[in-house]
């Protein structure tokens, strides 16, 4: 059913884990659909220094989150936010046209996370 | 591998079913009652036979009563749609298949029937007076599961049977998860029809099923043409799989005591030890009230396809309620009708034992299982390990 690259990151994801005091995080998907995507972001000088991710969700949302946050970590926000659900997808090799919500997940996971990150830094801004 | 998949279908078959069905391909598999010739006649022989054997294993007292059909979802749509006409009431009970549920679901959008469904409870026990009291005046006939496919929740069915005949009320009973692992008697269930399938518990091939009707039963022909099964389901007879399942219900037969003793004690075996080594599960169904084979449970925090899809890694073949794995959106309709959170529905996992599991596939399913729903958990934002152990909900 899956390629063996979507097999490997289900297998051994990247970046798993939360990050305490991030700077950005992101929540996407829900209960009714079976996913949900968690992001964790620390951010310095506009670059993505950490991403770290948590999701429930079937084989090809896990290996979506893990290799969305290799492919935008050390990335500038920019970088980040141009991220589409086909370079996931192409990235992983393909996924099953089922499937394809998954890697559409991960792209709206990353950018609320940087939402969350360019709110929160607004309003450190607006305090100071 | 090991097979745990058995209520989808049952894997592998004993020996015997396969040469059955090999000999009757290769040596006489001809078109059975269509002409006069020898081998068409040997043909007829062997469908008749296992007609035979199924009426005399279901008490159904006239074999002329069992129409052949491909499998128990062509045998519950042509009861479900050559007996019910416009203005009937139906009720049924939320535990059934969907090969029950879309059929009806289809004629009452129509505006040809209304229908009840009768609801289960946290065990996917339904209420006997939940049924009494739906009935009214138009109320044609009662559909109800011997137990189901998702739960293993094994249904009242006598007692509905009772009510129906009562009431003057058909009653059509979907034998489909049962057939095979417990004893039946279509005369004790007062059953007006009877479908089930050769391929699960009975442990016969696919493309072959049956509906028993009852002498008397009003029921339109759907399929014409040839007048096959004294016209109920026209086309040639799938021969060699109606000799596969006659040689099945021969060894179930045989076998069923034996056959229900020991998948109960391993059935028992795997529930206890995931209860025992498993933290935040939910066994699915009754703890007793189930089918001889059937497990299920949920695990809380993760997702069923992940889950089977690592069990498949470890060469352990189960399924899941998970939307994933269903061809759907939603998971199991059965899980949600008995209050089962999205969540904990998609996290479901069913693993339906056969006679060719034993005592050791039940330890290294033991040993597999935990490891995996630990780090499927571990990776979930639904599940925090708190200090001390407990979940974080």
């Amino acid at each position: 059913m899956y390629n063996e690259t979507v097999m490997e990151h289900f297998t051994n994801p990247r970046n798993v884990g939360e990050i305490e005091d991030a700077d950005g995080v992101g929540e996407v998907g829900s209960p009714q659909c079976g996913d949900i995507m968690k992001i964790f972001l620390k951010v310095e000088d506009n670059i993505i220094k950490d991403i770290k991710f948590k999701t429930f969700g079937c084989a090809s949302a896990i290996a979506s989150s893990s290799i969305m946050t290799e492919m935008v970590k050390g990335r500038t926000i920019e970088e980040a936010l141009a991220l589409t659900n086909k370079d996931v997808v192409d990235a992983l090799g393909g996924l099953p046209p089922a499937k394809v919500h998954c890697s559409v997940l991960a792209e709206q996971a990353i950018r609320a996370a940087i939402e969350d990150y360019r709110a929160k830094k607004k309003e450190v801004r607006n305090s100071g | 591998m090991i097979y745990l998949d058995n209520a989808a279908t049952s894997y592998p078959k004993p020996e015997r079913v396969y040469d059955e069905m090999l000999l009757c391909m290769k040596e006489f598999c001809a078109n059975p009652g269509r002409a006069g010739h020898e081998l068409a006649i040997k043909s007829g022989r062997a469908v008749h036979e296992t007609r035979e054997i199924v009426s005399r294993f279901f008490n159904i007292g006239n074999p002329m009563r069992v129409v052949f059909t491909k499998n128990a979802t062509e045998a519950l749509n042509i009861a479900i749609n050559g007996v019910l006409k416009t203005g009937d009431h139906v009720i049924t009970t939320s535990m059934e298949h969907n090969s029950v549920l879309r059929p009806l679901k289809t004629l009452e959008k129509e505006n040809i029937i209304e229908l009840t469904i009768v609801r289960g409870n946290y065990f996917g026990e339904i209420d006997i007076m939940d049924i009494e009291r739906s009935i009214k005046k138009n109320t044609k006939m009662i559909i109800c599961s011997l137990s189901s496919n998702v739960n293993g929740i094994i249904m009242p069915i006598i007692d509905i049977g009772k009510i129906a005949e009562d009431k003057g009320i058909l009653f059509l009973v979907d034998a489909s998860q049962g057939a095979g692992s417990m004893k039946l008697d279509v005369q004790e269930i007062k059953a007006d029809m009877f479908a089930f399938p050769g391929h699960k518990g009975l442990l016969g091939p696919q493309g072959i099923g049956a509906l028993y009707v009852r002498k008397g039963t009003r029921i339109d022909n759907l399929i014409h043409g040839g007048a096959q099964e004294r016209k109920r389901r026209s086309g040639t007879e799938n021969v060699a799989a109606v000799a596969g399942m006659g040689k099945a219900v021969q060894l179930a037969v045989e076998n069923l005591d034996q056959h229900v003793h020991k998948m109960t004690s391993l059935r028992d075996a795997l529930i206890n030890g995931i209860k025992e080594r498993i933290p935040y599960v939910r066994l699915n169904g009754h703890p007793t009230q189930r089918l001889a084979n059937n497990v299920n449970f949920s695990f809380e925090f993760v997702e069923g396809e992940a889950l089977l899809l690592s069990l498949d890694m470890v060469g352990i073949a189960a399924s899941s309620g998970s939307a994933c794995t269903s061809g759907s959106l939603d998971p199991s309709h059965v899980l949600l009708a008995i209050g089962l959170s999205h969540e904990t529905a998609h996290g479901s996992l069913r693993m339906s034992l056969g006679e060719i599991n034993t005592r050791e596939d039940i330890d290294y399913i033991l040993d597999k299982l935990p490891p995996i729903v630990e780090r499927l958990r571990a990776l979930s934002p639904l599940f925090k390990q708190c200090e001390g152990g407990k979940a974080n909900v």
